[in-house]
């Protein structure tokens, strides 16, 4: 048998067309893929995010790139946030940007990031957070569609994995970062007949420490840093929470104490006030934190020893 | 590691380029090695059982080839029992167990044999049965025993087919270990699109489907004999897809390579017959079981009660195979029990069809013949999937009532189906029916061998095309969640 038989010759006539064939299959594969994903881009803009995972998310990047009127205030948030101050919100001056606790705090960041940006005239930042979402350490059922499916920047991808060190999920958001419509049509396709059962979490804790993960430490030192250099002022805030649980602000994550509201206002996941509740809950949040500034400020003019 | 995976879709190029580049003479090693990497990354550890029964086959098959007389035999059935003894331990004891304790609490609660808490190898029973048609084959002197032990443990561990088949002969895949394989650029390609096609099958097709099914088998009680019906029709394309899509993947692998693995489906939801279908369904299984079993029992040529003893020896034996639980037995029953009426009813059925004219009818009587099978098929596919003997009972029980119930209340049965369809969702339910229509419509204008070598002679736009197509579908519609494919469990 001769030599040649026996191995793989890169200059054989063979080899030649497999890797001609292979580049032309590539190159053709390409094009379709980018004109996929630029009409599924348009298709997206065109219908306001309608058929994706997360599509507050989608909505808020929007309307944080959008310049109108005088905003002297972002208002970010979770989902119960969201419930009380939704995007449109309106109060003088205020914009929410309002989302979800699935893009965790880092998604806050960047969103805050795309925002200030746009938004040259901030004076004041408040993140709206639920105790139970600073627990999110970009490891959750939705952390693919909420954070990976829309904060997919090269900086963002290194950046998560620096704070993360987690291989699959660099692996993840970097297929998102390629092909982020694709991947978001094909989440849609596998999700959006998913009906999730809507109950309590059985091991929520009914009192404790507020947790805070790594990764909303981490993004909540950076969102501080980034309000600092714009001179800009960043409050944590807290939503209501049901009165079934109590939480200890053991790292002064807050810069308001907690509001405790009748369990009967919230929704059977005992997170998420009643439709019919919002208002009143609004009110009483918006109250709550009035007197704790209005506390705040009579206590930081006490003489410190 | 599974064909579905990221590590696959390494694993894959890495040890094809390198089979490609090494010279002829380390290329088993090459594969060896590779395929042990590929089972080893299951469970490391049961790599022991199989270099267990690759030591005793392979010595075996040399003892046999060198013995004379009765002591050939006696080798054969050591070999024979080491390979069933590593089933019964590591398949069948709990089951074993399970049923015996069962029946001593009729008498004494005391006695208990007990239960072993032994994960079950993956393909266990793939790489067995091909273990033993080995040395069966030995024993026949159709196959030489193999001298070289690394050649023989790559005949049991080569990766393609290992954990879910085509399960091989001696004779059609050992020899090909010492041939030698160029590099061709268009076997390449034809087995990369055949890879593309059984993926296509799998992550768009069977495991959208098992969205659907898992919902309604999951929770039988919630659903109406209208859903449950739907859910058993798609059970049968999705298991059909599942596995022949793995089939395609291996095939595909192996034809990469250069090698020819035999094939394992026929388009089996175009049968006319039970036994149409398993001449067309896990073709490597049947001709498995019809050679080393149905054959020396006696098979067809005998009396017709022995034929019908036959027939469902051999069937409730592949129930077994299955898997070891009773809804497997009784699925392998429910075939038997099949073509041991159609050999009992044969004779009248053909009067039946004389008396009647139906042969007038022509391609009317093959598509009646044709949805009689396919639901024949699926009655049976119920006991399969079904998680237990109760959930089986309850589904057939509905099915039984929403029968009657159709006949006397036909529109409110289609309005049930909506009712219970509502539940999954209508969209995963409309596409997964646009997923089979697809499917029987591609198999119809081409036959199930046919579709990739067809694509493969058409024009370079038309060929490109498809698999443009299919790469998007399964970008946009694929499942990835890692979901393993159903023949693993076996």
């Amino acid at each position: 048998m001769s030599r040649e038989h026996r191995y793989l010759s890169f200059g054989s006539p063979a080899t030649k067309r497999f890797v001609v064939g292979c580049a032309r299959f590539a190159i053709g594969l390409a094009v379709v893929l980018a004109l996929s994903e630029v009409a599924l881009a348009r298709y997206n803009a065109h219908s306001w995010g309608y058929r994706l995972i997360g599509r507050e998310v989608f909505q808020a990047l929007r309307v944080a790139e959008r310049v109108e009127g005088q905003i002297h205030t972002l208002y970010l948030g979770d989902s119960v946030a969201r419930q009380l101050f939704p995007s449109n919100y309106e109060l003088d001056g205020v914009r929410s940007l309002t989302t979800n606790q699935a893009i965790s705090v880092a998604g806050q960041y960047y969103l805050l990031r795309e925002a200030l940006a746009t938004h040259r005239g901030v004076r004041e930042v408040v993140l709206f957070y639920q105790p139970r979402s600073f627990e999110n350490n970009l490891d959750q059922v939705f952390t693919e569609d909420y954070y990976f499916g829309y904060f997919h920047h090269v900086d963002q991808v290194f950046d998560t994995f620096a704070v993360t060190r987690s291989w699959p999920l660099l692996l993840a958001h970097s297929r998102r970062a390629m092909l982020p419509n694709l991947s978001a049509m094909n989440s849609w396709f596998n999700q959006s007949g998913s009906a999730v059962e809507e109950g309590e979490d059985p091991n929520a804790p009914l009192t404790g420490p507020i947790v805070v993960s790594h990764v909303s430490r981490h993004f909540l030192s950076l969102m501080h840093q980034l309000a600092g250099r714009a001179g800009i002022r960043l409050r944590v805030l807290p939503v209501p929470v049901s009165d079934q649980f109590h939480y200890f602000d053991t790292t002064g994550i807050y810069d308001a104490p907690i509001l405790y509201l009748p369990k009967a206002m919230f929704r059977r996941d005992t997170i998420h006030v009643q439709r019919e509740q919002i208002d009143t809950a609004r009110q009483a949040l918006t109250r709550h934190l009035a007197l704790a500034e209005h506390a705040r400020d009579d206590t930081s003019s006490l003489p410190v020893n | 590691m599974l064909f579905n995976s990221l590590e696959f879709a390494l694993f894959f190029p890495f040890v094809t380029l390198l089979y490609f580049v090494l010279p002829h003479r380390v290329r088993w090693a090459l594969l060896l090695g590779a395929s042990a990497w590929f089972y080893m990354a299951f469970v490391p550890v049961y790599i022991l059982i199989l270099g267990f029964t690759i030591l005793v086959d392979y010595v075996a098959g040399l003892l046999i080839e060198n013995a004379a007389g009765r002591r050939r035999g006696w080798y054969l059935a050591l070999s024979v029992l080491a390979n069933v003894g590593v089933l019964a331990v590591f398949k069948y004891w709990n089951f074993l167990a399970t049923n015996v304790n069962d029946v001593f609490l009729l008498f004494d609660p005391q006695i208990q044999v007990p239960l072993l808490a032994l994960l079950l190898p993956i393909g266990l029973s793939f790489h067995t049965f091909q273990a033993m048609s080995y040395t069966i084959e030995v024993y026949r002197g159709t196959q030489p025993a193999e001298r070289n032990l690394g050649i023989y443990a790559l005949y049991v561990l080569f990766y393609p087919q290992l954990v879910a088949g085509p399960i091989e002969r001696p004779q059609n895949l050992l020899h090909q270990f010492r041939e030698v394989h160029q590099f061709d650029a268009d076997r390449v390609f034809a087995g990369l699109s055949r890879m593309l096609a059984g993926l296509f099958k799998k992550l768009v097709i069977a495991d959208r489907l098992a969205i659907v099914v898992n919902g309604v088998y999951g929770d039988p009680t919630a659903y109406s004999a209208g859903t449950l019906l739907l859910a058993t029709w798609l059970y049968a394309v999705q298991i059909y897809c599942d596995f022949s899509g793995y089939s395609d993947i291996a095939l595909g692998a192996a034809n990469v390579m250069g090698f020819t693995l035999m094939e394992n489906f026929d388009r089996p939801y175009f049968a006319t017959s039970i036994g149409d279908f398993w001449r067309r369904w896990h073709i490597s299984l049947s001709t498995w079981f019809k050679d080393y079993l149905y054959v020396p029992l006696g098979g067809s040529r005998t009396t017709r009660w022995r034929h019908v003893r036959n027939l469902l020896i051999v069937f409730m034996i592949s129930g077994l195979w299955h898997g070891a639980a009773w809804t497997f037995v009784i699925w392998g029953a429910l075939h038997g029990v099949y073509l041991a009426c159609s050999v009992v009813t044969s004779r009248l059925r053909q009067q039946l069809v004389a008396a009647l004219h139906l042969n007038r009818l022509g391609w009317g009587l093959t598509l009646l013949r044709t949805v009689v099978t396919f639901n024949l098929v699926s009655f049976a596919w119920i006991f399969f999937r079904a998680r237990s003997l109760s959930d089986a009972n309850l589904i057939v029980q509905r099915l039984a009532a929403g029968a009657w119930y159709t006949v006397v209340h036909p529109i409110a049965v289609l309005a049930s189906i909506g009712g219970g369809v509502s539940l999954l969702t209508t969209g995963e339910v409309a596409w997964s029916i646009v997923l089979c229509t697809l499917l029987f419509m591609t198999q119809m204008v081409r036959g199930e061998r046919r579709v990739v070598p067809s694509l493969a002679a058409s024009p370079v736009w038309l060929r490109w095309s498809a698999y443009y197509t299919m790469v998007l579908m399964i970008l946009l519609t694929g499942v990835f969640g890692r979901q393993s494919f159903i023949y693993f469990q076996f």
